[in-house]
């Protein structure tokens, strides 16, 4: 028995694109939601607690955009399963033949995620009610925060099993495979980053279109906030990166290779790019609002410039390519094949660490001034009519678009690049017979 | 087979065979799916008619707000059914996806499109109405056709199935014989099934309301949700014959077995709950007008002068209980249903000015409990049609193509390497020192120490 397939007569290219772009569409917007999620049920935990009505508004936003987001994400995911039928079918029913469970239980994750975010939303009129019916509603987004999270562990096997596979006929080494908790743990902070930055960047969008100064003043606030939680979980992105490629290395060197140093090497230099344009920005950001707070710490004045030319000149080193002859175009402009600089150990590694110790202190800053720059509804003074600002949230945001972008690419085509849609189990060749007959 | 395949066991559900499993997850889903359909294409019609009359709008507002907030779950269910489908009937989940590529791209072209549309029609209801009522109405109407291109196409992938064709055409195999036949009866069975839901729904609502207003709206509700669900419940013979008739002359032998078969009881379960539906919805006509302590009204004195005789009502009950007993004959059934159907539109028709001018009428007993009872028949009914359809095929999944038998074989295609690359073992124990060449690398220049 094989399978009853006609050749769909077009070059694998078409295929690999069609997938591509529905993969990084749904995975784009899942990892939103799950962020989105998360920070959800901390915003509104908060207004549970204190009862503060800019919380309230700001969770009532959160469930909105939730609402909005689950149901293009539920028909991103079935363009996602459509697609793999039709242009992957002998991968794509390998792979479901070894991860059947964990699918089942992440659309189980998925369904229950979106149930809980519609009750959320809906049952609305209960968050002012009293006793038992306000826990009930806060309780709704506790549950859609855990199924979502439960969701991303489920796809997380499925993901991390693809680059680092277990024998396939053992269930626990197929789920627990090298890379599966450090993948999860990084998506976990990532998603952090992406939806933090993505709602301080909406935020932004709704300070500068704002017609009242009561409107201007609560984006502003928001922005912040949201800065503060990407922020601080980018902070954690180099080590918790660091863990996973060190999985990757002795689960599947040949993929780091690929990764590190091989043909896909410029990928990595653009995820460092985009990371230090990241904490860049995100200084800037620091610097102007933290300056303009009531309660600027007294030694911000001397930290911040030297910060920001540390951050500028780390960011520049950790960009820079090793392998030259791996970058597209750069012949071009040089025969070189190696770059000195951009060796790993020790300019990147000391680069990343300047990046983060930096990022860090900087957070921290912005933490203790954020109390003065109007985050308490009675202190809810705007700094003043500022577009730039929001502007730089605007740009952090595109960013980490980008590098969401960049890292999900890197990973996947670490695979591809040497021929494999599962590692050791798989191959892009296999699956010739599905676009051309034999 | 490569020997890593044949340790992989076929994936099964635990407790449960395969099909069921399927079927309760697409059972669950077109209950959603159903509503969702009928309420989109019903939400901006009724928008349109609430120029004129307020409660229409208010009606088009909730029926869409239903529609999106069951969009996700919905779907979910749906992403359950494919995925249930790769695991456990792989040849028949590559066969369909395979063979309608083309159609399933238009389609989801029409279904993002139109969840777009509708997103901005409900979530930006007020804005947009309030600066051009005309472009929410367009919203409304362009979500609609383009969700039935959707649920169109998808109709052509599981009449395909029952008949499938024989061609290279991925569009031609959407034209097979009983494609049409399947999308106008499943449109009109949509419309049965929301319209006594409806009912049944404002009937319970009406039980626990007692604000006049609510009541007012609610009572408009049932009997809204009443005239669409019966105009669609009379239409239904006629599609249903149409497409009876094509099963019939397409693959003669699944409709044998789906009306003669070992599933016949599937086709009594059907005409019992058909012949349900017409006996409440004419006891929900009853109520409306007569006592409203009494539940089968047609048998108390008082109703004797009144239009509408026992003789009348006799036959129309005589007619329901011989459609049950005539269900596996085609014909009689057919000649019963055709008096049903004139009675049930006689009674109706002699009813209207009781039922348009009824009102706090019918918040009754009778009337409520008729209602929610159409609503729950509506529901089994639609359910009991699936299941029907599915059996016609069995033993095969694609009729004349795969069967259950093939499915449950392992498939050839999985592929382990290692079983015919034995150095990648090695490559894990020797770690990072070691960068062995897969099928597609080639490394080639320097390697300095990074």
């Amino acid at each position: 028995m094989s399978l009853p397939l006609e050749p769909l007569g077009l070059p694998m290219i078409w295929g690999r694109i069609a997938i591509g772009i529905c993969a990084i569409i749904h995975v784009l917007f899942a990892s939103f939601l799950v962020g989105t999620t998360l920070i959800g049920v901390g915003i509104s935990t908060v207004a549970y607690k204190t009862g503060l009505k800019q919380y309230a508004r700001l969770s009532r936003m959160i469930a909105f955009i939730l609402v909005l987001c689950t149901g293009t994400i539920a028909f991103m995911g079935v363009l996602l399963v459509f697609s793999l039928n039709i242009f992957w079918p002998r991968f794509w029913h390998t792979l479901f033949r070894i991860m059947f469970w964990p699918f089942l239980l992440e659309a189980g994750f998925f369904l229950g995620e979106a149930i809980f975010s519609y009750a959320w939303y809906y049952g609305w009129s209960w968050s002012g009610a009293v006793g038992l019916r306000r826990k009930l509603h806060l309780s709704f987004v506790w549950l859609a925060g855990g199924c979502s999270w439960a969701a991303m562990a489920m796809i997380d096997i499925t993901a991390s099993y693809m680059l680092t596979p277990g024998p396939p006929e053992s269930f626990w080494p197929r789920i627990f495979n090298p890379t599966y908790i450090p993948l999860d743990v990084h998506r976990f902070f990532g998603n952090l980053v992406w939806a933090g930055f993505a709602l301080a960047g909406i935020s932004a969008i709704g300070s500068l279109r704002a017609k009242g100064e009561e409107d201007r003043s609560h984006h502003q606030w928001a922005g912040r906030l949201f800065f503060a939680v990407g922020f601080g979980a980018l902070c954690a992105m180099p080590f918790l990166g660091f863990l996973y490629l060190r999985q990757i290395r002795y689960a599947q060197p040949q993929a780091f290779f690929t990764l590190m140093m091989g043909s896909r090497s410029w990928l990595f230099d653009l995820v460092a790019l985009l990371y230090g344009l990241l904490v860049v920005i995100g200084s800037f950001y620091i610097d102007k609002t933290v300056r303009a707070s009531e309660t600027l710490p007294s030694t911000f004045a001397g930290f911040m410039p030297v910060s920001l030319w540390a951050v500028i000149l780390a960011a520049i080193v950790f960009a820079l390519p090793y392998r030259l002859e791996h970058v597209p175009f750069i012949h071009r402009i040089t025969p070189a094949q190696i770059n000195p600089l951009g060796k790993m150990q020790p300019n990147k590694y000391l680069s990343a660490s300047t990046l983060v110790v930096f990022a860090l202190a900087g957070w921290i800053y912005f933490l203790a001034a954020f109390r003065g720059m109007g985050t308490r509804e009675e202190k809810a003074v705007p700094i003043r009519p500022d577009r730039r600002a929001p502007k730089l949230l605007i740009g952090l945001a595109v960013l980490s678009v980008l590098i969401y972008l960049a890292m999900g690419y890197s990973r996947e085509t670490a695979r591809a690049a040497n021929g494999y849609l599962i590692y050791d189990r798989v191959t892009l060749a296999q699956e010739g017979p599905t676009y051309h007959a034999r | 087979m490569p020997e890593a395949a044949t340790r992989i066991e076929p994936t099964t559900f635990p407790m449960l065979p395969s099909s069921t499993v399927i079927g309760l997850f697409s059972l669950l889903h077109i209950t959603f799916a159903s509503l969702a359909v009928a309420f989109i294409i019903l939400a901006p019609i009724f928008e349109w008619r609430g120029q004129a009359n307020r409660f229409y709008l208010e009606a088009a507002r909730s029926l869409t707000r239903f529609a999106m907030v069951t969009f996700s779950t919905s779907l979910v269910l749906a992403v359950f059914v494919v995925e249930l489908l790769i695991g456990l009937f792989p040849l028949t989940n590559s066969w369909i996806f395979n063979r309608f590529r083309y159609p399933i791209y238009f389609a989801c072209s029409a279904f993002v499109l139109g969840l777009l549309l509708l997103q901005a029609y409900h979530h930006f209801w007020e804005p947009i109405r309030r600066r051009n009522p005309g472009l929410h109405l367009t919203l409304g109407f362009g979500g609609a056709c383009l969700m039935l291109t959707w649920v169109a196409i998808l109709d052509g992938m599981g009449s395909s199935m029952l008949t499938p064709v024989e061609t290279s055409s991925p569009w031609e195999n959407l034209l097979n014989p009983t494609w049409i036949a399947l999308v106008i009866h499943r449109l009109f069975g949509d419309f049965v099934f929301a319209g006594f839901a409806l009912t049944g729904y404002a009937g319970w609502m009406l039980g626990r309301r007692e604000d006049p207003a609510e009541t007012l709206y609610y009572g408009s509700l049932l009997k809204t949700g009443f005239y669409i669900g019966t105009a669609a419940l009379f239409i239904q013979p006629a599609t249903g014959l149409l497409y009876a008739l094509r099963i019939q002359e397409a693959v003669p032998k699944a409709f044998h077995q789906a009306v003669q078969g070992r599933y016949q009881p599937l086709v009594y379960l059907q005409f019992t709950l058909v012949a349900l539906l017409f006996v409440e919805n004419h006891l929900l006509l009853n109520g409306a007008r007569t006592n409203p302590s009494a539940l089968l009204s047609a048998f108390e004195k008082k109703r004797l002068g009144q239009r509408g005789s026992l003789w009348g009502e006799g036959a129309l009950l005589l007619s329901a209980l011989l459609i049950v007993v005539f269900a596996a004959h085609p014909w009689p059934r057919r000649f019963f249903t055709l008096i049903l159907l004139a009675l049930s539109a006689y009674f109706l028709y002699l009813n209207r000015q009781n039922l348009s001018t009824a009102g706090a009428k019918l918040n009754r007993p009778t009337v409520r409990r008729s209602a929610v009872a159409l609503g729950i028949s509506g529901l089994l009914l639609y359910w009991t049609m699936g299941i029907i359809r599915e059996t016609a095929r069995r033993p095969d999944t694609v009729l004349g193509k795969i069967s259950l038998k093939e499915e449950a074989g392992a498939p050839k295609y999985f592929v382990d390497l290692r079983a015919v690359r034995p150095e990648t073992e090695s490559r894990a124990a020797g770690g990072a020192d070691q960068v062995p060449e897969g099928p597609g690398i080639h490394l080639s220049g320097p390697s300095p120490p990074h």
